[in-house]
């Protein structure tokens, strides 16, 4: 029901606070940053990026202000917050023994 | 700080909803715009750039509204669409709606028509300062003079200590004349202190002043308030006016404020006009057992402690009051006391009322549930969460809970002022019964809890199924679940019911039992008025001629009335059956008794010659009074048939001498029982005397007529007026009114008890049809199978006349149980019937299982009638 498909259950939110944690970004830049950078692999419902969003407000590991784009327009921009930082690392040390563990099972597989 | 931001967050969502919703609108705008640049940027027609971005932002109201359920801003916003839509709802189902809200407001306006009367006579506390520091002592029957003296003086339990002469007999009755028609008020005489005890103060004037209540100050009189309204207009210059009481000159102090209503506290049923001091002399200690004793305990004492003391005083006290024995009770218990368990017995049979009417409205949500499943279904497939369509049904049910309950209301307005004035019914500040905030909010919290409860089983059901799954299946198909769920509220339904009709039943057949009890007289035709010339008027206590004065003055009117045309018979009593009852001590002559506890007690009865042939009270044996014993002949003495056996074995009664009322008289007749303190209670020793012999000055005039009592009453007060014009005369009473009077609390609980029974019933048919209809309909299928098969349509209307069965039998066993347990409570409202009689359990249960198979063979009888082959291609 609207999550995006083939994206491991979770790894939508890391995704986001990883592409904001250099610099405040708005929705759309967001969705074009994870398309940009994944080589347009991970295949994101547009619009299924803003409940998440708001979520992460909510819990408070980001943070939303109303600013103006390069282009001279109004656009809500999220950038992350303390708490947001640390639960960033946290979710990336996860990310990185899940994957390496996943990597050396499927790795042992073919050999 | 992070939680103070999220509360902040949180709070604005809440509060700011219009902004936040204006920012998430800005912000997916924001981006679709964003998105149709970039794509115009790369070549596409404005047209197809819009198409394209939409497509790849996806569902906008959906995004939407799972953005709002992460923000949870959606309280109070979604309350008021949901009830938007329940409204909507409601209305497109008007029958579903009406029978719903009927069901609710009988449940509901039940309740709360009986919380308002023991919100008021139990649960409110009396009106007093500190009440809880208050306490009634009392003796059997009440305290004497010098025993509460002694109190007085020696006990430490308590701040003060007063007294009040309520007087049981006459009611404290006194004669005021000087002013208009003479008329009889009623009073009340208190200690000086009680009314500065219990906190009252005059709301005009003043009360009593210290000193006051001694013998030979200048006599003054407080008013009551309805008494200065009825007499004075509310006129505050009624202060300082004389008032002739009895002949003596008083006068008027002050008026007590409306909130203090002392009858509705200290003697229910009656009314009081007047407070005159309660005047400890010398006299007053030669009369019986006559005060009521409140006292303030001291700080710190317990009721327990208080009761210590007073038994240990009441030894000391033994040489002056033998049969003293003190009962401490907290004032709100002694009051309340005798009508707590039948109010709260009341208020539990509306209970179930109440959870009858929610097991209904549970199987009718259940019912319409299952229709709404795909409703839902949908609703849930665009995006609206579990817990918020639960909360949305849960609208649903509080809007029909408070619709049952505004309705409800209706019949309570009407049922409470009608509670409120029943003329006969002696239940202590029934006057204060109304419908206030308290009971409005009450009913309030009593629709939202079954709005709750009868919401919980439906919702759960969602709650618990794939939301999904109606989608696929199409509607078709239920658990057997669903089934048993509503079978529950089936056999729940009859075991409710049940209890409420064994309590019912077991009441209407003690009324009844009473009301073929032989009392003993025949009232039919028998009018009353009390007529009392007062203390003095025909000289004191102890003046020689006193007797013989208020005798010639009766005469007279027994002769006037007597010629009045349409009258039979009349006589004179100082005591009615049912009404009044004074107890002497009578000694058989030729005995002796150690103590007064071994001497025999008898209630005296002073009657004129005819009184027997009014009443129509019988002679077993010997002969009634004539005309020819008056006061110089010698005493004479009936007894009744109890007395005769308790006190001679019934053997050579006739002849036999006793002392009675300070008098040796010679028993010369033997008369029939008369019930005389109630009429489920056997008579006791009763003793006529003659009035000629013993007379008193508080005498009820008995009229023998064929006359309507509003055509008698002017003629009777003109031939009382003929011999003295300022006379004033009590009201006039039927004796069929004194017995419905002494009936109308049973009366009361009865009519509520069988009118809660007969709603419980009503309720319980029509659930019990409901439920059964649903099952028909759902089983439509299976019995065109089985009549494909070859089944008979006898063997359909078995099988659910059967499955209906099943369950009223569990219901009736359930409810069996139920009743043997909890009809105890109606103790001493029983009469002639034993909680577990098996006559009346049999018969409630008969009557239940009838309407359960009625309600399961009408719809069983409709399947069994249906073609197959309809019935195959159903659903």
């Amino acid at each position: 029901m609207g999550k995006p498909s083939g994206l491991v259950q979770g790894t939508l939110d890391l995704l986001i606070l990883k592409t904001i944690s250099l610099e405040p970004k708005h929705g759309w830049a967001i969705v074009q940053r994870i398309q940009q950078v994944s080589a347009e692999v991970l295949q994101v419902q547009q619009g299924s990026l803003y409940p998440p969003l708001h979520r992460l407000e909510q819990q408070g590991w980001i943070k939303a202000h109303w600013s103006e784009t390069e282009g001279g327009r109004k656009a809500k921009f999220y950038s992350l917050t303390r708490a947001g930082r640390t639960q960033m690392e946290k979710e990336l040390a996860n990310w990185d023994r899940l994957s390496t563990a996943i990597n050396t099972v499927v790795q042992t597989n073919e050999a | 700080m992070r939680w103070a931001d999220k509360l902040l967050l949180r709070l604005r969502s809440l509060l700011r909803q219009h902004a936040v919703e204006h920012e998430l609108d800005a912000e997916l705008r924001f981006h679709l715009e964003q998105q149709i640049a970039e794509d115009l940027a790369a070549g596409m027609s404005p047209e197809e750039a819009r198409v394209a971005a939409q497509r790849k932002i996806g569902g906008l109201v959906q995004i939407k509204e799972e953005c709002r359920e992460e923000r949870r801003l959606d309280l109070i916003e979604n309350c008021v669409r949901d009830l938007r839509y329940a409204l909507r709802l409601l209305g497109r189902n008007p029958s579903f709606t009406a029978v719903a809200v009927m069901t609710l407001a009988m449940g509901i306006g039940a309740n709360t028509a009986i919380f308002s009367v023991v919100r008021s006579i139990v649960f409110h506390p009396l009106p007093f300062r500190n009440p809880e520091r208050l306490v009634w002592i009392r003796d059997d029957p009440s305290v004497l003079s010098v025993t509460f003296q002694s109190w007085r003086r020696m006990s430490n339990s308590f701040d003060a200590l007063a007294a009040f002469y309520n007087d049981f007999f006459t009611y404290g009755a006194v004669n005021w004349t000087g002013r208009g028609e003479p008329q009889r008020l009623s009073g009340v005489e208190v200690s000086q202190n009680l009314l500065p005890m219990l906190g009252v103060e005059a709301a005009v004037g003043r009360t009593f002043r210290p000193g006051e209540d001694q013998p030979g100050a200048p006599p003054v009189i407080v008013l009551s308030h309805g008494f200065w309204q009825r007499s004075f207009g509310s006129d505050p210059s009624a202060i300082g006016q004389v008032l002739t009481l009895n002949g003596r000159n008083f006068t008027v102090a002050g008026v007590l404020p409306a909130s203090f209503d002392f009858a509705a506290v200290f003697s229910p049923g009656a009314r009081v006009d007047i407070f005159t001091p309660l005047i400890l002399d010398k006299l007053s200690e030669e009369m019986s057992h006559y005060l009521g004793v409140i006292g303030r305990l001291r700080p710190g004492v317990t009721v327990a402690q208080a009761q210590s003391e007073m038994d240990a005083l009441g030894k000391q006290l033994k040489a002056v009051d033998p049969t003293l024995r003190a009962m401490v009770l907290p004032i709100h218990d002694a009051v309340v006391g005798e009508v707590r368990t039948p109010l709260l017995v009341l208020m539990s049979a509306a209970g179930f009322v109440l959870l009858i009417a929610c097991t209904n409205l549970a199987n009718l949500l259940l019912a319409r549930g299952t229709a709404r499943q795909r409703e839902i279904a949908v609703r849930s497939a665009l995006g609206a969460g579990q817990a918020r369509l639960v909360l949305q049904l849960l609208t649903e049910n509080m809007l029909l809970a408070l619709l049952g309950g505004a309705v409800g209301l209706l019949p309570a307005f009407w049922l409470v002022p009608f509670i409120r004035t029943l003329p006969n019914l002696p239940f202590p500040r029934l006057s204060q019964v109304r419908i206030d905030v308290g009971v409005l909010t009450f009913t309030v919290v009593a629709s939202i809890v079954t709005g709750i409860l009868f919401g919980l089983v439906p919702a759960a059901q969602l709650y618990g199924s794939a939301i999904t799954d109606p989608l696929k299946k199409g509607g078709r198909s239920l658990s057997a679940g669903k089934h048993r769920v509503r079978d529950l509220l089936v056999v729940a339904e009859v075991a409710l019911a049940l209890v409420l009709l064994a309590g019912a039943g077991l009441l209407i057949r003690s009324f009844w039992h009473l009301l073929q009890v032989n009392p003993g007289f025949r009232p039919e035709g028998v009018i009353a008025v009390g007529i009392d010339p007062g203390g003095q008027k025909y000289g004191w206590l102890r003046s020689p001629d006193r007797g013989r004065r208020l005798v010639r003055f009766f005469d007279e009117i027994r002769r006037n009335v007597a010629g009045i045309p349409g009258v039979e018979a009349v006589a004179l009593t100082d005591s009615l059956p049912l009404d009044r009852d004074r107890g002497f001590y009578i000694r058989p002559a030729g005995r002796t008794y150690r103590g007064l506890n071994e001497t025999p007690l008898a209630s005296i009865h002073v009657v004129t010659p005819d009184y027997f042939r009014v009443m129509g009270v019988s002679l077993k044996r010997g002969r009634t009074f004539m005309e020819q014993d008056t006061a110089d002949s010698a005493v004479v003495m009936l007894v009744n048939e109890t007395m005769s056996r308790k006190i001679w074995s019934g053997k050579d009664v006739l002849g036999q001498f006793a002392e009675i009322a300070g008098r040796k008289a010679q028993v010369v007749g033997i008369v029939g029982d008369v019930r005389h303190s109630a009429l489920d209670q056997q008579a006791g020793n009763e003793a006529y005397l003659l009035f000629a012999q013993y007379p008193y000055t508080f005498m009820d005039l008995v009229v023998r007529t064929t006359l309507e009592l509003g055509a008698l009453a002017p003629a009777i007060r003109k031939a009382v007026w003929a011999v003295d014009r300022d006379q004033p005369l009590a009201q006039f009473r039927t004796i069929q009114q004194i017995i419905d009077r002494t009936l109308s609390p049973r009366q009361f609980s009865m009519m509520l008890l069988g009118a809660f029974a007969g709603l419980a019933i009503v309720l319980a048919s029509v659930g019990t049809y409901g439920v059964m209809a649903y099952s028909v309909a759902q089983r439509t299928h299976e019995i065109g199978i089985r009549m494909a098969l070859g089944a008979e349509p006898v063997d359909a209307v078995c099988l659910v006349v059967g499955h209906g069965m099943t369950l009223a039998g569990i219901g009736i066993a359930v409810g069996l149980a139920g009743a043997l347990a909890l009809t105890r409570w109606l103790g001493s409202q029983l009469y002639g019937v034993r909680p577990a009689d098996p006559l009346n359990l049999l018969g409630v249960a008969a009557l239940l299982v009838s309407v359960v198979a009625l309600a399961s063979y009408m719809p069983a009888r409709r399947a069994s009638r249906v073609d197959p082959m309809v019935a195959l291609r159903y659903e």
